[in-house]
């Protein structure tokens, strides 16, 4: 019994490099403030303001079925201005996130925005949104500011230890498990789908002209070409959830869901969505790899602030 | 200290353990059991958005494409066709700026999205005490995409035109402001 809790504590809790955790943070951050300038930026009030494309009538009966939810811009979404202020303060955040200033208040200050932004207009969130707000979520509880961050350097130059109760691992632990959640789910769904063992469920994706991206050269035209890629992306997001867990399969399966991502990116306009899956990936990676990688960047591009750090 | 980090590892070890039976709980094919069993956590999951589903394209049902077009009625007589943004006919950059808004009309109008606030959406930018916008009258033009393997002429970069229609609906703008 003691040997299973000693086990249980060294997979939760064993103190782990936080490398792979903070280049994860300022990935997120970066994707935050493309979703938040380039894509929402000019039509903010469009999605959220008073007169926004679904009425709040229509949102508390039709979306929140009348049930209580968390939207902290309902308190004042009937002024443009103050709806403008809080859209620049969670601009603010991001930029905090990104360059780890007060990591996790901005990460809890982020995880309630998004909340509160997806559930006052649920059609603006795709996949990649949905990750992004649990990304926020498990990162408030990390130590992703304890790498590449302004925090660290404040920590350094008063001199204190971080923390040592274990949270942080616990963290990127959440978020292991909720991505493997994630491709578990989808592996699922789409296996009782007999459209995914014949093509077709790739076919009909591919064609669909809302998601049109680049040029495919006709091989989503061909229906075995189709259908074998159906399987590939089974025995993807299968591996996803259950080999990468083992350490000597890791990489390839990691490699290969990187492949599936690009892919999915090249030929459907789904912006930042696969950048987000494909980010959340570093979370598997030990820190010690992401720091030995992050180090031989910074070498390449002689940036001394790893030196001082 | 010692007992202190055994409480608070503890306690998480709790959180997550919950955190993931209800996940896999709500993910699982819903039945009466399921339902019972979620009904106490079920609002605090909702509140917080932590409700989730990942089927990504695991279930559809559509093999058309479609786009939307409509036709403003002014005041004075004056038609005007209106059309909400379209990739084919974005920029590259343009065209991935308003991925939401192209996926709102094709997902969402006339499932969860009504066709009176598509309606005042449509009509907001042309607002004019002088000349009112008086009808919209919006209209779907689709066309089915070619079944595989059928040895179509059409293909995915060159789609067959949109050629059927469907009239969805004529929205009386001066009646719904009086309202």
């Amino acid at each position: 019994m003691k040997s299973i809790w000693l086990n249980w504590v060294n997979f939760w809790f064993r103190p782990i490099s936080p490398a792979s955790i903070g280049v994860y943070r300022i990935l997120i951050a970066l994707f935050l403030l493309q979703t938040f300038i380039f894509q929402i930026g000019g039509d903010f009030l469009s999605w959220f303001g008073k007169d926004s494309f679904i009425s709040i009538e229509n949102l508390k009966h039709t979306f929140w079925q009348d049930r209580p939810r968390l939207d902290i811009m309902l308190l004042f979404y009937q002024q443009d201005w103050a709806m403008k202020a809080y859209f620049y303060s969670l601009i603010g955040a991001s930029l905090c996130l990104l360059i780890g200033f007060a990591t996790r208040f901005s990460a809890g200050y982020l995880c309630l925005g998004l909340i509160s932004m997806q559930n006052h207009c649920a059609a603006y969130a795709n996949g990649g949104d949905n990750l992004m707000h649990f990304a926020t979520l498990f990162l408030t509880f990390s130590a992703a500011g304890d790498y590449l961050a302004v925090d660290q350097i404040i920590q350094i130059k008063k001199n204190q230890d971080s923390e040592t109760i274990g949270m942080d691992t616990w963290a990127q632990r959440m978020l292991q498990l909720q991505l493997a959640v994630v491709y578990a789910n989808s592996f699922f769904s789409k296996m009782i789908s007999p459209t995914w063992y014949d093509g077709s469920a790739v076919y009909y994706t591919m064609h669909y002209e809302e998601l049109y991206h680049l040029p495919a050269f006709g091989i989503f035209d061909n229906i075995l070409i189709c259908r074998i890629l159906g399987w590939l992306t089974l025995l993807i997001e299968g591996s996803m959830f259950s080999l990468v867990w083992i350490p000597r399969l890791r990489y390839y399966v990691l490699g290969a869901a990187v492949l599936l991502h690009l892919g999915m990116n090249f030929t459907l306009n789904l912006p930042v969505f696969e950048f987000v899956f494909i980010a959340s990936l570093i979370v598997f990676v030990p820190g010690e790899v992401t720091d030995g990688i992050v180090r031989r960047f910074a070498k390449i591009l002689r940036t001394p602030f790893l030196k001082s750090t | 200290m010692l007992q202190l980090h055994c409480l608070i590892q503890s306690i998480l070890s709790i959180i997550s353990v919950s955190y993931f039976l209800i996940v896999a709980l709500w993910l699982l094919p819903q039945n009466v059991v399921i339902d019972q069993l979620l009904a106490p956590v079920r609002p605090f999951f909702f509140f917080f958005h932590l409700d989730q589903r990942w089927a990504f394209y695991a279930h559809f049902d559509r093999k058309t494409n479609c786009h939307y077009s409509g036709e403003l009625t002014f005041d004075d007589g004056t038609v005007m066709i209106v059309e909400p943004p379209r990739l084919d006919k974005l920029s590259y950059f343009e065209g991935i700026r308003k991925e939401k808004s192209i996926v709102l009309f094709t997902y969402y109008l006339g499932n969860q999205w009504d066709y009176h606030d598509c309606a005042k959406y449509l009509t907001r930018p042309f607002e004019n005490s002088l000349n009112p916008p008086k009808y919209l009258s919006l209209n779907k033009f689709w066309s089915d995409i070619p079944v595989p393997g059928s040895n179509s002429l059409y293909s995915r970069e060159h789609p067959p035109p949109h050629d059927q229609m469907t009239h969805l609906f004529t929205y009386d703008l001066k009646k719904a402001s009086e309202k």
